[in-house]
């Protein structure tokens, strides 16, 4: 027989042990309150998580924006004045003896560019040529003087630079031991940044000036890497040159009347056309408004979950022709964020005018 | 004798006597039970401990590089981050070499020639100067940047600096309350990088990272490693990107 053991006090009175009844319901009181409680705990850490990541994307946004407005106010354009020989097969330089050599006036002239436009635009001018639905929005590619350099120190070397979204995994991007591990790469759209180093730079390159050819044209390699991500999530970008509020004025036009579509290259082709040479010929625009539209990425796992390796939100970005005609920057930036709305994407947009400080914004020659 | 009465009063148990405790085997059972629970959750919590101990030090080598970086940006110098070997107690069974696993992070100001000395804050520096501002950051215990290659190429020999007494070839200050005094480190042994305010000295064709693992995780290869939480620099941006699992 078992000895029972007594929790039964020593005096007389109605105290008694527990039963094993009794204890069993205290702890499946005691498990129910557990479990309440650390599914509490779990949605705060969620919240909490959410909204660090939040901030932590939108404040990845705000610094590739600063970038990008930074690196772009510093575009260089040098451009010069030369003569112009009407008789020749090109312009700049005097046609063959026996023909008029005498020039028949001054032209203006730089071998760099700045160049924007729909980023998927394949001609006239040729950007990434990407398709929209992996590069929405525009895309900018110019020239400064930001000194990156391998092989010399020098503070102010021309380096090419240039900016775009793109859709795609970061297999390219992460460490490599992620892929051995079997974890699965993440699908986003990605501002890149296009750095040529000075070393690499290729706006001098003659044989690009016959062929359809750009000295942008190697910003999809990746070994060496030519551009970079600088922040996840971003949906458009938007470049709008622009001429000063003053200068808009007087001449009685709207400010971006220098591009109407968006699109402004500072060159047109190999050759010199016969017309007079506009005021966008070989110059920089004063003024460039850019506007980026970031998400944070909590939506962006939300659209993954839905669109695996495709791009999230085509509708929404490259099939309802959005930001093709600057006079309606508004209404469609309305429709945009609208639409963005509508899939519940949480979202920030970003805008300022950069003045461009190398910019001598002038009529033409007229020649 | 008591025992007995209460043995004996819990025979009559539908007349609500008082008396019946719970026997032995009742007892070992619940402690059964109770334990049975115990060891189906305590995995689970361990596991979330050891995850946010994880992320904790993560967080805190996330914070460490970024102060770097927003104080080259913003005081427009070079600041060299260095990482040292910290010993704790645990390294020699998780198979740390000499020194014990990569812990520490340093950061150094460099103040070149022609600029203000910041000791006497008049006279103009003669050669380069290099400032260590604040204690090394550490990482909690339990926790280790990885030694593994793979993991963490930014301690990889490509950083290593090439002259064992690297710390020698510039001149380095260590600024307390009390003022500055030379600098004097806890070991020579070091990996280190240096952020400028708009790039690094990194090469900008290879990926560098740090991956921050529970210690037990520290020697292993990736394949066998439970947790990380990795930190890769972009060479060109120095954009700070995060990686886990």
């Amino acid at each position: 027989m078992p000895i029972p053991i007594s929790f039964k006090s020593h005096g007389p009175g109605p105290s008694r042990g527990f039963t094993l009844v009794e204890l069993l319901v205290s702890f499946t009181v005691l498990a129910i309150l557990l479990i309440v409680i650390s599914s509490m705990l779990e949605h705060v850490q969620r919240a909490w998580r959410q909204s660090t990541a939040k901030v932590s994307s939108f404040r990845e946004a705000r610094r590739a924006f600063d970038r990008i407005t930074h690196a772009l106010s510093q575009a260089e354009l040098n451009p010069y004045l030369c003569y112009r020989f009407d008789g020749s097969s090109n312009p700049l330089l005097p046609p063959g003896k026996g023909a008029n050599e005498a020039p028949s006036g001054y032209v203006r002239y730089s071998e760099l560019q700045f160049v924007t436009g729909l980023s998927s635009s394949g001609a006239s001018p040729k950007l990434t040529a990407l398709a929209e639905s992996l590069s929405p929005g525009h895309a900018v590619f110019f020239q400064a003087p930001l000194g990156d350099s391998k092989d010399y120190r020098l503070p102010t070397s021309l380096n090419g630079c240039g900016f775009y979204i793109k859709f795609g995994d970061d297999s390219a991007l992460r460490p490599d031991f992620l892929a051995a591990l079997g974890k699965p790469p993440s699908y986003r759209y990605r501002m890149y940044e296009y750095r040529s180093p000075t070393e690499r730079n290729r706006v001098y390159d003659p044989t690009l000036k016959t062929g359809s050819g750009t000295w942008y044209g190697d910003f999809d390699q990746n070994a060496p890497l030519r551009s970079r991500a600088i922040a996840n999530n971003i949906l458009m970008l938007v470049v709008s040159p622009q001429l000063s509020p003053s200068d808009a004025e007087a001449a009685k036009v709207a400010p971006t009347s220098i591009a109407p579509a968006y699109t402004y290259d500072s060159q047109y082709g190999s050759t010199l056309p016969s017309r007079p040479q506009l005021s966008t010929d070989y110059q920089l625009p004063p003024l460039v408004m850019i506007t980026l539209v970031a998400m944070d990425e909590g939506s962006a796992i939300n659209l993954q979950l839905d669109a695996g390796s495709n791009p999230p939100l085509q509708q929404e970005l490259s099939q309802s022709s959005l930001f093709r005609n600057a006079a309606r920057y508004a209404a469609d930036m309305e429709t945009l964020t609208g639409l963005l709305v509508d899939r519940k994407v949480n979202f920030r947009v970003f805008t300022a005018t950069v003045p461009i400080r190398s910019s001598k914004w002038g009529a033409g020659t007229g020649t | 004798m008591v025992m007995m009465k209460s043995h004996y009063s819990s025979r009559s148990f539908s007349q609500w006597k008082p008396a019946k405790g719970f026997t032995l085997i009742e007892l070992m059972a619940v402690v059964a039970v109770v334990a049975l629970l115990l060891a189906l959750v305590m995995p689970g919590l361990m596991g979330t401990l050891g995850a946010s101990k994880l992320t904790q030090a993560g967080d805190k080598m996330a914070g460490f590089l970024s102060e770097a970086q927003s104080r080259a940006y913003g005081q427009g110098r070079p600041v060299e981050v260095r990482f040292y070997r910290v010993p704790s107690v645990d390294d020699v069974m998780n198979g740390a070499p000499n020194g014990g696993f990569f812990r520490g992070g340093l950061m150094l100001e460099y103040f070149q020639p022609g600029e203000t000395d910041p000791r006497t804050g008049t006279a103009a520096l003669g050669k380069p100067l290099a400032v260590v501002r604040q204690a090394m950051v550490v990482l909690p215990e339990g926790t280790a940047v990885s030694e593994n290659p793979q993991m963490s190429t930014l301690l990889g020999d490509a950083t290593k600096p090439s002259d064992k007494k690297g710390a020698g070839l510039v001149e380095t200050v260590m600024k307390t309350t009390a003022g500055y005094s030379n600098f004097d480190p806890s070991s020579e042994e070091y990996r280190a990088f240096v952020l400028y305010p708009e790039t690094t000295s990194l090469d900008s064709e290879s990926k560098w990272h740090l991956a921050v693992v529970p210690l037990a995780d520290a020697a292993r290869p990736p394949a066998q490693v439970t947790n990380y939480y990795t930190l890769l620099i972009d060479p060109v941006t120095t954009r700070l990107s995060i990686y886990r699992p």
